[in-house]
């Protein structure tokens, strides 16, 4: 393009991380199975776990469900905190954000 | 896995998702906000959500698409360079990289330029997974920022020691997503204030000095365009703070610190007066410290009591949750004027002096019995988290005082800077000493960094002198 000007400039977000992670394999179905409920601490949450809770065993008599809260409702959890409760649990229902 | 956000978080929720490495976890989102409807509302809108709850744990789903790759270079064109760099502008501030004022176009030969401010590789680490996009931030992706916000490479030691400070504070990237309105504050000793020109002086935490704004602005660039903080989508800041530009950094009065026989706050952690240090919080915006209607300033006592009032308006921001179910207070960061903390140290204070009283006068002044306490924070509630967090509060007698501000004075800090005057600033952290403390590290000067100065050819800000 005769007169223009180019200009070549970085892109400043950075490579895109591919981690490799999967989600895990969906479950079949909720009977039998824990459920964890997991609240990250802000208003309410807490009660709505606790209705999805009701409903769950309603649908599944023979689930159990579990309660946790995780130590921040931000972003990047201490090492292994989520660790700790995935390995308690089946599934898991969590809250995020406000 | 489900994860619940409400419709407004939405974005940030995929955002968080995309950097966990998992973007097609499923998301029930509900209507915002969750916070203060009925129980009978929040039960109708578990009813309403379950169906796809369930669905979303028993069924794969894949709605939302994996993050594409962007390129690494990008070709602008212009009929000049006038309109070349403001197409440059155009598209990167569309393309929410930045902060909304024209940036400097980071061309290959302007980032090589920058990375010669330090010896690190281009490709090692500063942050492993920034958040909330999971991306690293390596040395040249840092050089890229900084040249973009108006640094010079020898900011560089200073803005890899802050940002690495800043990866340490437990809720550091959280503070970006939160609704709450709060900014990085990056304090600096040593003689590398003096050697790079950051202001210790009048105007200390303002406008005017470019390793001040370069510093900061890098910094606030860096959360952007690498961790992904972008307001309405990932930055959920209410109202924003004007600090969200550069950050606020400024480095001690070392002069003052002399004159006063006060130790400098790197020293209070244990370094030596000489070395090179920074010190990243987060904090949220700044108070005036003293109320001089018709009052008089002759005594630290008198002094005392406008920091207890200061502190008034913010006794109860303090979270009491803690990750390990334990009582958890309220930090305060204080930015004393050279008068401020001359007023203290003539009369024999020392800084510990003033840390101590503030702390026990603060937690005990601003506090009320257990009972009303509970009632007002709303600290017991009626499902479980509450009540197995409370469980040792509800076996203090009812008349207990309690406090959201902490009554160890390690939560306190002090920092002295600026010009003449008594208005220092009081500055409450986001949140409590266990999600938001004050990191100090020694920052690494490269081998070279006396020419690496030379090439800066910095030209120290004509100040004037404090009348003692």
């Amino acid at each position: 393009m005769e007169g223009m000007v180019e200009l070549e400039v970085l892109n400043p977000e950075g490579k895109v991380v591919k981690k490799g992670k999967t989600l895990a394999p969906r479950l079949e179905t909720l009977e039998g199975k824990k459920i964890g409920l997991v609240w990250n601490g802000k208003p309410n949450g807490d009660k709505l776990l606790i209705e999805i809770g009701k409903l769950l065993k309603e649908r599944y008599p023979s689930a159990e469900t579990v309660s946790h809260r995780v130590s921040f409702s931000g972003t990047k959890l201490p090492p292994g905190e989520l660790e700790a409760i995935a390995k308690d649990i089946d599934a898991g229902v969590f809250t995020s954000g406000d | 896995m489900a994860v619940h956000v409400s419709t407004l978080f939405e974005k940030l929720g995929q955002t968080n998702a995309k950097g966990l490495g998992v973007p097609h976890m499923g998301m029930v989102v509900m209507p915002h906000p969750l916070e203060g409807r009925s129980l009978e509302e929040v039960r109708k809108q578990a009813e309403d959500a379950i169906d796809t709850i369930i669905s979303k744990l028993t069924r794969d789903s894949s709605e939302i698409k994996a993050e594409a790759a962007g390129a690494e270079v990008i070709k602008i064109t212009g009929s000049d360079y006038t309109d070349a760099y403001e197409q440059f502008n155009r598209l990167y501030l569309e393309r929410r990289w930045g902060d909304g004022l024209p940036l400097v176009p980071p061309t290959k030969e302007k980032v090589d330029w920058m990375l010669t401010g330090t010896d690190l590789s281009p490709e090692d680490l500063v942050v492993d997974e920034t958040q909330p996009s999971g991306r690293p931030a390596t040395v040249r992706q840092v050089a890229i920022n900084a040249v973009m916000a108006g640094a010079i490479p020898a900011y560089m030691p200073v803005i890899i020691a802050a940002l690495r400070a800043f990866d340490q504070i437990p809720w550091g990237w959280g503070s970006v997503a939160t609704t709450s309105a709060c900014a990085p504050m990056v304090v600096i000793n040593g003689p590398i204030a003096r050697q790079l020109d950051i202001n210790s002086k009048t105007n200390a935490l303002g406008y005017g000095w470019r390793a001040n704004a370069g510093i900061g602005r890098t910094i606030e660039m860096i959360l952007h365009c690498i961790g992904g903080a972008i307001p309405g989508i990932s930055d959920m800041s209410t109202l924003g703070n004007t600090h969200t530009y550069t950050s606020i950094v400024f480095a001690e009065n070392q002069d003052v610190l002399d004159d006063i026989g006060w130790p400098s706050y790197a020293e209070e952690m244990g370094y030596d007066k000489n070395a090179n240090t920074v010190h990243t919080t987060i904090t949220m915006a700044g108070y005036k410290i003293v109320f001089p209607y018709g009052g008089v300033l002759d005594t630290p006592e008198r002094f005392m009591d406008n920091m207890i009032w200061a502190s008034a308006p913010v006794g109860g921001a303090g979270w009491l949750r803690g990750p390990n179910k334990e009582m958890s207070a309220q930090m305060s960061t204080w930015v004393f004027s050279p008068e401020n903390a001359r007023c203290f140290a003539l009369a024999g204070w020392k800084k510990y002096d003033v840390r101590n009283l503030w702390a026990a006068r603060a937690s005990r002044e601003h506090s009320l019995p257990k009972k009303e306490f509970v009632k007002k924070i709303g600290l017991v509630r009626d499902s479980w988290m509450g009540e197995g967090t409370c469980e040792w509060i509800k076996a203090l007698p009812d008349d207990h005082p309690m406090s959201t501000w902490s009554p160890d004075p390690r939560h306190t800090h002090i920092f002295v800077a600026g010009g003449a005057g008594l208005e220092g600033q009081f500055y409450p952290n986001f949140s409590h000493e266990s999600y938001v403390k004050t990191i100090t590290r020694e920052i690494e000067l490269p081998k070279n960094w006396d020419e690496v100065l030379e090439k800066a050819n910095i030209v120290p800000t004509p100040m004037p002198k404090l009348p003692w």
